[in-house]
């Protein structure tokens, strides 16, 4: 088989599992499909989120594996298995076949971009900011599924069933009249979509441009592809046509066309296959670097340049007021989020928690966090509240920064707390017998009270702080326009590093009392919705008739037959 | 609006008239309200039968609706579903009785996945043929429909479903509930609507649920008491009881008007004509609510 074929059928395979894994991204499958194998590969993923959050993340540790296999083997990962990479090389298959673009023989600009922006990125995670989400692969590409490719498809997908689901049902399968996919949306999508346009485009100019002169990940395993044992053989009969050169991805040959840059080669097999003499072959060589192979390497002083670069980047980031604001507490976080400074640190904004989230809840932060929190997992309880019984975002997170809790102990993790906006809230100042938030509530966290206002005394409804969690059911039901006149902010959250959210006082909490002991009595019974035309300061009609038992009373029942 | 409420209150011309209709149907027979008492998997059709069997409301080739309560992710004990026994054997009797299609129907609050998963309705029915679990939560399943004898109720979006079934079975578990005080048959009847906040921030509560019956009055009420919910509904957790019970009746008023007497909501006694939206409905004719006059068979 031809080294081109070879690397066109492992590229299919990867990718089409990169999207099966994509797909399985769901509840529940998302519990026993190894859904973030792909990122956990990643070597540079796991150094800067390692080292951004002086922490030893277990389940990065796969990418140890990568890093060893690109020893032995060179940088196969960026021809062979990289999504990004595959996606890259449809792209130019479909919009780039055609153009006959000559490769200048002086490989400009200088491929060096991209160890300086390695070099940026380690140093600003020294500096514990992560600009991991601009440059490596394994976050663009499943942020741009998520975010770009996925909502377009289901919309799409969508869009068939019912223009097919009349005919279907007059057919008689009923299956189908109920079923509707369950629609994603993504807030601030842009940024990702003009940053995977960018890439996709740039190989108009230059073949896999984004691989070549900026992908981090690249750079970092190009350090040690050199030593690996597949290297480009040339014989001597090399009439230095340059075919190879032209047709190369990656422009690892040199002007002569007989050395290889190792740092560079993918092992794609395309100078095999241009060559006029068929006399180029990767072959196995012994280890080490022989005379025709060379490398490229920053020198010392663009060396300090990128530190000092990506030191600058970080402290912009870091010494801003939105990470000031951030770390304060500005987003209700996904439950098992560890504390804001290592949780900035260590998310790779890769998109898992918002492709896998039930609700659709979880949304990127977009730039009114600053680059801090940019693309960050946050609640939305407009958008779709967070499902009690459901653990996945912890699942999937590939570093952890969402921390893979059991279901027992999500129940009890405080993202949050519900505020009640008494002048938005027609409850409270329209006296509609309205209680939706108390109806939906799976904590019980909400009680109804007979309160005296301006408009006389009607039940209206309070948030018990100890029972709130703030998934933000509440929030997402308010029946109000617009902002809900109950929202969730991350008052009271609890963010660990480790340990249990359960404790005594919160199980005791959550009991189901045999008698309900609260502070007002059943004489103070507002007859619901009927209040609406009392005088503001006259009582309910059935006010001071008394009742034997404390059980309080919604609206709804007449007391007086 | 206030001379509407009045307008009600004081039982001129309109409610006199819902009054004579309302007594027009007491003159006749008394409604038939069928309680049974033991296994869950054994009383509906115990209930059913004492209605005079399924076959009076089935018949072959029928499209059935089942509207159960299938709104919380909450195992059947917390009595906010109704229990998966009860809709699995009135599902059976309905497909037996040679129906085509039965459907059960909800608008669930809570996410769609998990209420079919923690309600234990979705491993009940599943692999019976015949039987579509349609968890509606998009709003092309709805179609805005006209109420014109309504006061609050002008329009809703009900379920496309409901108008096109041969049979409506209303299957409510029995909850106490923190707007209506119970929530049984008539109130579960907002999940085949579509915009539910509407009642909530538009139209006068309890009078929209009564309303509800103008447009889709159905054919047999089943309320499931085999767990009752007691206080803290209705989402719960609250205090339960087990009653091992259903109420059946073709009486939608009736049914429930029973059901309010058969258990201790918020640790008191209760009557029918207590709960608002009971007596709306029965004001505006839609059945009894007198437990004296109703023939009640217990089985």
């Amino acid at each position: 088989m031809k080294i081109k074929t070879f690397r066109r059928s492992v590229q299919g395979v990867t990718f089409t599992l990169f999207i099966i894994l994509f797909l399985f991204t769901v509840y529940p499958f998302a519990r026993i499909v190894p859904v973030k194998t792909f990122l956990q590969l990643d070597p540079l993923v796991a150094l800067v989120s390692m080292i951004g959050s002086r922490a030893i993340i277990v389940p990065m540790l796969l990418a140890v594996l990568l890093f060893i296999l690109t020893l032995i083997f060179g940088r196969f990962f960026c021809g062979y298995i990289c999504p990004l990479g595959t996606l890259i090389d449809i792209n130019n298959f479909i919009f780039f076949r055609k153009l006959k673009k000559k490769e200048s023989k002086d490989p400009k600009p200088n491929r060096n971009i991209k160890y300086f922006i390695l070099i940026g990125v380690i140093a600003a995670s020294l500096l514990g900011a992560d600009l991991l989400h601009f440059f490596s692969p394994m976050s663009i590409a499943p942020r741009t599924f998520t975010l770009i490719l996925f909502p377009p498809v289901i919309w799409f997908l969508n869009f068939v069933i019912d223009l097919i689901r009349p005919l279907a049902l007059n057919m008689g399968f009923d299956g189908l009249l109920q079923f509707s996919f369950h629609r994603p949306y993504f807030e601030n999508s842009i940024p990702t979509l003009i940053i995977i346009v960018i890439i996709l485009v740039a190989n108009y100019w230059r073949k896999r441009f984004w691989c070549r002169y900026l992908c981090p990940t690249g750079a970092l395993l190009s350090l040690v592809s050199r030593f690996g044992i597949f290297k480009r053989k040339v014989t001597d009969k090399c009439s230095s046509c340059f075919r190879c050169m032209s047709a190369c991805d990656m422009r690892a040959i040199d002007e002569e066309g007989k050395n290889t840059i190792l740092s560079e080669c993918t092992l794609c097999g395309n100078c095999v296959e241009a060559c006029k003499q068929k006399e180029n072959s990767i072959g196995i060589t012994s280890f080490g670097t022989g005379k025709n192979n060379s490398a490229l390497l920053v020198d010392r002083r663009k060396f300090i340049y990128s530190a000092v670069t990506g030191i600058a980047a970080a402290a912009t980031i870091k010494g801003g007021i939105h990470n000031e604001n951030n770390i304060k507490g500005r987003f209700v976080r996904p439950p098992g989020s560890i504390p804001e400074a290592d949780f900035l640190a260590r998310c790779i904004r890769c998109g898992e928690c918002m492709k896998v989230c039930k609700t659709n809840g979880l949304q990127p932060a977009n730039l009114e966090s600053g680059f801090d929190a940019l693309w960050t997992p946050r609640l939305k309880p407009r958008v779709g509240a967070c499902e009690d019984k459901c653990n996945m975002c912890g699942q999937v997170c590939p570093t952890q920064a969402i921390r893979k809790l059991p279901l027992e102990e999500k129940l009890y993790a405080k993202i949050g707390t519900a505020v009640i906006d008494r002048r938005r809230c027609i409850a409270w100042e329209q006296n509609k017998l309205c209680l939706i938030c108390d109806e939906i509530c799976p904590y019980d966290a909400i009680e109804f009270r007979i309160t005296e206002t301006f408009t006389g005394p009607f039940k209206r409804p309070f948030v018990l702080e100890d029972k709130c969690v703030g998934c933000g059911w509440c929030e997402h039901k308010c029946p109000i326009n617009g902002r809900a006149a109950i929202e969730v902010y991350c008052i009271g959250e609890e963010r660990f590093l480790k340990g249990s959210y359960i404790t005594e006082q919160k199980k005791k909490m959550r009991e189901v009392k045999e008698t309900h002991e609260s502070d007002y009595g059943v004489d103070d019974l507002g007859s619901g919705g009927e209040d609406l035309v009392k005088p503001p300061t006259k009582t309910p009609d059935d006010a001071g008739k008394k009742e034997t038992e404390d059980e309080p009373l919604p609206g709804g029942f007449i007391l007086d037959e | 609006m206030i001379s509407r409420r009045q307008f009600i209150k004081s039982g001129t011309a309109a409610a006199g008239v819902a009054l004579t209709s309302g007594s027009v149907l007491a003159q006749g027979e008394k409604p038939v309200v069928a309680v049974a008492k033991g296994k869950p998997n054994e009383i509906v059709k115990k209930a059913v039968d004492a209605l005079g069997g399924i076959k009076k409301f089935v018949k072959q080739g029928d499209r059935v609706v089942i509207k159960a309560n299938m709104g919380f992710p909450n195992p059947p004990d917390w009595s906010t579903t109704t229990h998966p026994e009860v809709v699995k054997s009135i599902a059976q009797l309905c497909l037996d009785a040679g129906a085509q299609r039965v459907i059960l129907i909800d608008n669930p609050l809570r996410d769609a996945q998990m209420c079919k998963e923690k309600s234990g309705i979705g491993a009940a029915v599943k692999g019976m043929k015949g039987v579509v679990l349609a968890m509606l939560k998009e709003e092309k399943f709805y179609k805005p429909t006209q109420v014109p004898k309504a006061k609050e109720l002008k329009s809703v979006a009900v379920t496309k479903e409901v108008l096109r079934a041969n049979c409506l079975i209303n299957l409510p578990t029995a909850k106490s509930h923190s707007a209506t005080g119970v929530s049984l048959g008539i109130k579960n009847l907002m999940g085949l609507v579509w915009d539910r906040s509407a009642y909530h921030n538009k139209m006068e509560l309890n009078m929209a649920i009564a309303e509800q019956l103008y447009i889709m009055k159905p054919n047999l009420t089943i309320i499931d008491c085999v767990y009752a919910l007691l206080t803290n509904g209705p989402a719960g957790p609250g205090k339960t009881v087990e009653l091992n019970t259903v109420v059946a009746s073709t009486d939608p008023v009736a049914a429930d008007s029973y059901t309010v007497g058969i258990a201790r909501w918020y640790n008191r006694d209760w009557k029918g004509s207590q709960v608002k939206y009971i007596k709306n409905a029965y004001e505006l004719g839609f059945g009894e609510i007198d437990v004296a006059k109703m023939d009640v068979k217990k089985v």
